[in-house]
């Protein structure tokens, strides 16, 4: 299980940006961790993908975009690092969807951040680790650390 | 006919850890529908991840050379030689409030 989400402040700030542009609709996309050639640390980027729901409760990946965006990973052999969505009327927390959604897409190791743009909910980014079915514990909460 | 398939890492268990299959369909069943039934043959578990019956299911997305199956004839989609056809889960999420929608009950689908 992963213990913690890296993360450099510049992609944070976007996130935030995104969520923010978006709202109050939710945003979402895919945090990748793409390497780099002729070098052996690797850079973590944000893909943006269209809520087709354009919705504020609910997100779900516009499946065309999905289908470019898993092409794109594929050719670039990236790693999908966390799904990362907006809250903009709740606050950054998984909502069972959320859980039982993330769990039915991807394996564990892919990490859930939750972002919520608006000042009433602090402008935060909080990340989680999905526990796979059946574990008393549905959704661990693990630290950001950011990259300057 | 030869049809390369790639499916989502969550069904790769029932694979044998292979990503991406290359079936071998007859003719006279070259439809998605008829791929899934022989892909069941050779790995027994993966239409019931796919179909609820003859309906794909909710959070699955099938697409025949980037073409989603939705905007086709369904199951229906004819198939030829050398198509690809990728699987994908959707990536769907709703927050504390959401009080869910027509495709609620597919969510305890596969969640265990």
């Amino acid at each position: 299980m992963p213990d913690a989400l890296h993360l450099p402040q510049r992609v944070l700030q976007e996130l935030m940006q995104y969520a923010l542009e978006a709202a109050p609709a939710e945003c979402c996309g895919l945090l990748l961790q793409m390497p780099q050639d002729g070098d052996t640390t690797s850079k973590i980027a944000a893909l943006p993908i269209r809520n087709c729901a354009n919705n504020h409760e609910y997100f779900e990946f516009d499946p065309h975009e999905q289908l470019r965006a898993w092409r794109q990973v594929r050719a670039s052999a990236a790693q999908v690092l966390a799904v990362y969505h907006s809250h903009t009327s709740a606050a950054a927390i998984p909502g069972w969807a959320d859980i039982a959604l993330a769990r039915m897409a991807f394996s564990p190791q892919v990490l859930q951040l939750i972002l919520t743009p608006q000042a009433r909910y602090l402008r935060k980014a909080r990340c989680f680790y999905i526990a796979p079915a059946g574990q008393r514990i549905h959704a661990q909460e693990l630290p950001i650390f950011l990259q300057f | 006919m030869d049809i390369h398939v790639h499916l989502p890492s969550i069904l790769h268990s029932l694979t044998n850890e292979q990503p991406s299959l290359k079936i071998a369909l007859p003719e006279q069943a070259s439809t998605v529908a008829g791929l899934i039934r022989q892909m069941d043959t050779q790995h027994p578990g993966l239409q019931a991840r796919l179909l609820d019956g003859n309906k794909v299911l909710r959070f699955i997305n099938i697409y025949v050379n980037d073409s989603d199956i939705r905007f086709a004839q369904q199951l229906a989609t004819p198939l030829k030689a050398g198509d690809e056809v990728v699987i994908l889960s959707a990536v769907a999420g709703g927050n504390p409030n959401w009080q869910g929608s027509d495709g609620w009950q597919y969510l305890l689908h596969g969640a265990a």
